[in-house]
């Protein structure tokens, strides 16, 4: 009867002896602005948090632009609509600027890794009903060539997919999409040229069979959707049914 | 509670109450503790608190904290706190030195030392140091080892008594042991003594800090190639019982590997460079990276977890592993490598911070640097609190903290766009090769940084400056990196199938050969380094806590420049103090505790320094151990003249090293000592030489001065005595103010009745002939000098001949077990003391 009693408080003790161990050996603070963090919070401080996750406009459900208000969104926003994409949907995180930029580009540096890891779990966190509703059969990131992998030391858009793949609860995949082809900088290439330049990039796994499948395809920046698109259309040639492509953020 | 925040003044209290100062103990809490821990232990260190002391302090203070932090006082809550940690860290420094078990096994030892018989557990790494010969050493050195042992059992007139504590255990001979073996050895308990020299290393306080009160002596017989002698040491149990035994195992293992793979002079060095053991190295390896400022490349340290755990790291991520199982995997690998090397303090502290930043990337938090330094420091602190001043681990903490803060100093800026377009441009080996330049400039930069924080520490500790390392260090850093990485595939491919490790066994080599070559090449450079006199705590201790306020307090660490010249200041500071003439108005004479041996040092009214002898029967470490320190505390940086008694080793082996350390005005010797038949003194003659110190012969009659003092050569005479060489021993007498000291280094027969035919004098102090021994220490000498105190050069005695004195009330001391024997002499009169046993007494 006592130890019932005693039972929470022992509990809540424990946590707060692992807590403030953990703030004493790892003193938690934002992984942005390096602010101290308040008492359970992790990863990001309120702040930087509310910036990360707070969409300032509506999105184009097909390519994820940001849209005005009343855009006509048959076959998709003034932006893609002249364009076919080999994916059916694309969601956002948010537009490729301010703090989400920064967070993405310092993301990039091989010390980036942490920050990846904690920013995708801060998406899975906001975007999990969404996602949910797509119901995906699994999570495959878009690839890195080997080369591009080994030089930046990990694959950005894997740390993100695993992310989302754990709190989806569904498999995670990073093995059944290769890159064949080492594609040079796009930064600065028209949309045409990128769509040229990354022709035939991509390869899905030998022997695989997506019959009847809907993925989720995950990467970091969707710029003109090239990258995104012939990753989608190696997953189309070996039968994958409704490919949804999630991206961190879109840049307009 | 209100007395505490009244002790500061209210500007200050609202300045570091702010936001800002929380902010910043919050982003690294474990600093202040650190520097809390590492306060109380100083405080203990220098004022020896009682246990009790300190724990009531702790938990006054702990009380006050629990208290103060239910109200708003969070700040002086903080100081409680701090305090309360600081206490409790002095509590358990005074424990590990003091808190022995009722059943140690210190209980049963003496300085004297006792036969026993015991049984323990070998107790880490066994050390065989390489045997050292050549011709300044009379007995070649025999083959010997050291461990320690975990004493569980002394064998008592009635049965076994179980006993506890840790025992240092030298062996002379060569036994098959293991760590984790159990053993019984059969030898002498003692109790190790205090130094006898001013400035010598405290081997007894050494031992202690280690938790070892006790030393055990054993001879193994079989060793002596005497017949019927039982083994000293019996192995009960041994194999791979244990963790030691496994990790021990693992480590001869791969000696032997390297030691296969790689040719045998580089295969010592790479045994030092990758597994810590560097006992295949000989003395004079070591004192060459020592002296040219590059031994932390050898100390297994931060820069060889760095090579490795990067490498490996490197490997797990090709190979498409976690990040997180990698730091997992990486700080498992770097802690087992650490304690395979011995998990000595250097390799510690690095391995935690490791086993931290892996901590980080699992829990997935950022790492704080600085916070895992401290952590670092307080883990270390932790496993062995005297280690706060252990010379290996205060370099590499400052040598680290230098590179965490000095980071943001040296991280390259991020390059705005136009440079980068600029820099786009450029053809490809132009840009390598700026890369390149600006790496070593960068390597250059922090070398010197570095180099620039340790030296004081190095320069009082070690008595060395060497500005050599300015320029060997980054290549010498880079070269053994390279050894260690290919040396470390050696390691794994050996084995699988030799020739596999052929290509890194051969880039191993070279990269050692070359650090080895460029080493040398420093160490010959002139100007390469240099012997310093003791600095004095009282400057080091304001340097220390200057340069830690200097990383720690942000707007010092902006204004570098201001700190760089108030280091400069200081710097010449300590210069004029140390240049200051200092007045001796008496005549120094200190008979040095040498054992066997003789070094009397004479320091005159004039400011002279005058060595009568410098060896020792242990060999030319005599320098090393005993003169250069006792040189450096006295500020003794050069030897005005130095006289050889005579041509018998243990009176000069030490004088090499000695004109190494010091320069010499002039060497004075006997006219028979060139033609003595023994290699040592051509080698001397020689080393003597090479430096152009003009050496002197001076024979009976002649007179010298140094100032007020008048020293007469009574003996030997231009040619003769026949007889051995003790016969031709030189005499001098030391005369100033009325007082006559006799020195008479190994006068024998003939010699010795020469000088008793020589008109009776009333000597003060004599030195007795031969390191006290029977034949000539005769009544007759006695009578002949009458003197009022007898002082004999000597170890532990063999033979002992106080009575010819003692019968005429002279005071008789010997340097064992007296220590250092100093005589002063002034105007006002004489006065003679004792270093060991602390005794004095004055001579009107």
């Amino acid at each position: 009867m006592i130890f019932r009693s005693c039972w929470p408080a022992l509990v809540s003790a424990r946590r707060t002896l692992w807590h403030g161990t953990l703030q004493l050996l790892f003193p938690g603070s934002c992984w942005l602005c390096g602010q101290t963090l308040a008492e359970g919070h992790t990863g990001f401080c309120l702040s930087c948090r509310q910036t990360l996750t707070s969409d300032p406009q509506p999105t184009c459900p097909r390519c994820s632009s940001s849209i005005g208000p009343h855009v006509d969104l048959t076959g998709g926003c003034q932006r893609c609509r002249g364009t076919s994409f080999d994916f059916d949907e694309c969601t956002r995180l948010g537009p490729y600027q301010g703090l989400l930029r920064d967070a993405i580009l310092r993301m990039k540096r091989w010390q980036g890794e942490g920050l990846a890891e904690v920013l995708g779990a801060l998406w899975a966190e906001h975007a999990l009903a969404r996602l949910r509703s797509k119901q995906p059969h699994v999570v495959i990131p878009v690839p890195l060539h080997w080369t591009r992998r080994w030089s930046r030391g990990y694959n950005q858009s894997q740390v993100l997919a695993r992310a989302l793949a754990l709190a989806l609860a569904v498999p995670f995949q990073p093995g059944w999409l290769r890159r064949r082809r080492r594609t040079g900088s796009q930064t600065a290439l028209t949309a045409e040229e990128r769509r040229k330049n990354l022709r035939g990039a991509f390869h899905a796994g030998r022997g695989l069979n997506l019959a009847g499948k809907t993925i989720l395809l995950v990467d970091d920046v969707l710029t003109t959707g090239a990258t995104a698109s012939d990753a989608a259309r190696a997953l189309r040639a070996v039968g994958a049914e409704r490919i949804n492509v999630a991206v961190l953020a879109h840049a307009d | 509670m209100a007395a505490g925040p009244a002790l500061l003044p209210s500007a200050a209290r609202a300045r570091i109450r702010g936001p800002d100062f929380a902010a910043h103990v919050w982003s690294a809490p474990l600093i202040p503790a650190a520097l809390a821990l590492t306060f109380g232990i100083v405080l203990d260190r220098y004022l020896v608190i009682p246990i009790a002391g300190s724990l009531i302090t702790a938990a006054i203070l702990l009380v006050a904290w629990m208290i103060a932090s239910f109200g708003r006082e969070t700040f002086l809550a903080l100081i409680y706190l701090w305090g309360g940690v600081g206490a409790l860290a002095a509590a358990y420094h005074r424990w590990h030195l003091d808190g022995f078990r009722a059943d140690d096994i210190s209980r049963y030892a003496a300085t004297q030392p006792v036969p026993v018989t015991v049984r323990g557990i070998v107790h880490g790494e066994v050390i065989r140091p390489r045997s050292q010969s050549g011709p300044l050493r009379i007995v070649p050195d025999s083959p010997s080892l050291r461990f320690v042992l975990r004493a569980t059992a002394l064998m008592l007139p009635d049965g076994w008594q179980t006993v506890s504590g840790r025992v240092q255990v030298h062996v002379t001979g060569q036994v098959r042991l293991r760590a984790g073996d159990e053993v019984e050895c059969v030898g002498r308990l003692a109790v190790p003594e205090p130094p006898g020299n001013p400035g010598e290393f405290d081997y007894a306080a050494h031992l202690r800090s280690q938790g070892i009160r006790t030393t055990l002596a054993i001879r193994d017989g079989k060793h002596d190639g005497e017949r019927d002698v039982p083994a000293a040491i019996r192995t009960i149990a041994g194999g791979l019982r244990s963790f030691a035994g496994w990790l021990s195992a693992i480590g001869d293992w791969c000696k032997n590997i390297l030691e296969q793979a790689l040719p045998e002079s580089q295969a010592r060095i790479a045994r030092a460079l990758l597994l810590g053991d560097g006992s295949a190295m000989t003395g004079e390896d070591w004192e060459q990276y020592l002296r040219t400022g590059v031994i932390h490349a050898l100390a297994i340290s931060g820069q060889h977890l760095v090579v490795l755990g990067g490498f490996v790291w490197i490997v797990l991520r090709v190979a498409g592993m976690r990040r997180r199982t990698g730091a997992l995997l990486i700080a498992a690998f770097l802690m087992g490598y650490a304690l395979l090397v011995g998990g000595r303090p250097p390799v510690m502290r690095a391995a935690w911070m490791v086993l931290a930043l892996s901590g980080g990337l699992w829990l997935q938090r950022p790492v704080q640097p600085a916070n895992s330094f401290a952590l670092a420091w307080i883990l270390v602190v932790a496993c062995r609190p005297t280690d706060v001043f252990n010379s290996g681990c205060l370099l590499s903490f400052l040598a680290v903290a230098m590179l965490i803060w000095g980071s943001g100093q040296w991280q390259a800026r991020e390059m705005d766009p136009l440079d980068k377009l600029i820099d786009e441009s450029r053809p490809a080996w132009q840009r390598l090769l700026r890369w390149l330049g600006k790496i070593v400039l960068w390597a250059y930069a922090v070398n010197l940084a570095v180099w620039l924080a340790v030296s004081p520490l190095v320069a009082a500790r070690f008595h060395l400056v060497s500005p050599v390392a300015l320029l060997i260090g980054p290549p010498v850093v880079m070269l053994t990196s390279i050894a260690l990485l290919t040396g470390f595939l050696v390691l794994i491919f050996a084995p699988i199938f030799a020739p596999l490790g052929m290509p890194f066994a051969a880039l191993t080599s070279h990269a050692l050969l070359g650090c080895d070559m460029l080493v040398s090449f420093g160490d010959n450079m002139p100007g390469a380094y240099w012997y310093v006199a003791d600095i004095p705590e009282w400057w080091l201790w304001p340097f220390y806590v200057g340069l830690l306020a200097a990383l720690l307090v942000e707007p010092l660490r902006r204004r570098w420049g201001w700190g760089l010249l108030a280091a400069t200041g200081w710097l010449a500071v300590g210069l004029l103090v140390g240049a200051l003439p200092r007045g001796r108005e008496e005549l120094r004479c200190t008979f040095l505790a040498v054992g066997h041996g003789g070094c009397t040092v004479i320091e005159t009214p004039d400011g002279r320094t005058l060595l009568y002898d410098a060896g020792a029967l242990t060999g030319p470490d005599v320098t090393r151990k005993y003169i250069a320190p006792y040189l450096g505390r006295r500020g003794i940086t050069r030897i005005d003249e130095l006289f050889i008694s005579h041509a018998d080793l243990d009176h000069f082996n030490g004088i090499q090293a000695l004109l190494d350390r010091f320069g010499a005005g002039q060497v004075t010797c006997t006219p028979t000592f060139a033609q003595r038949s023994s290699k040592g003194v051509p080698v001397t003659l020689d080393a003597i030489r090479k430096r152009g110190v003009p050496v002197r012969i001076t024979k009976s009659g002649d007179r010298l001065r140094a100032g007020a003092v008048q020293i007469d050569v009574l003996h030997p005479p231009a040619k003769g005595p026949e007889g051995k060489e003790n016969a031709r021993s030189m005499v001098l007498q030391i005369g100033h103010a009325g007082r006559t000291i006799l020195l008479t280094g190994d006068l024998e027969s003939p010699g010795l009745e020469r000088v008793l035919s020589l008109p009776a004098r009333k000597l003060d102090v004599l030195m007795a002939p031969h390191h006290g021994s029977r034949f000539p220490n005769t009544p007759a000498l006695a009578g002949w000098a009458s003197p009022k105190v007898v002082v004999s050069s000597q170890d532990k005695p063999r033979f002992e001949n106080a009575e010819p004195y003692s019968a005429r009330g002279a005071v008789y001391l010997a340097t064992w077990p007296h220590g250092a024997v100093t005589i002063r002499i002034a105007a006002a009169g004489m006065s003679v003391s004792t270093f060991r046993s602390r005794r004095q007494w004055n001579c009107e």
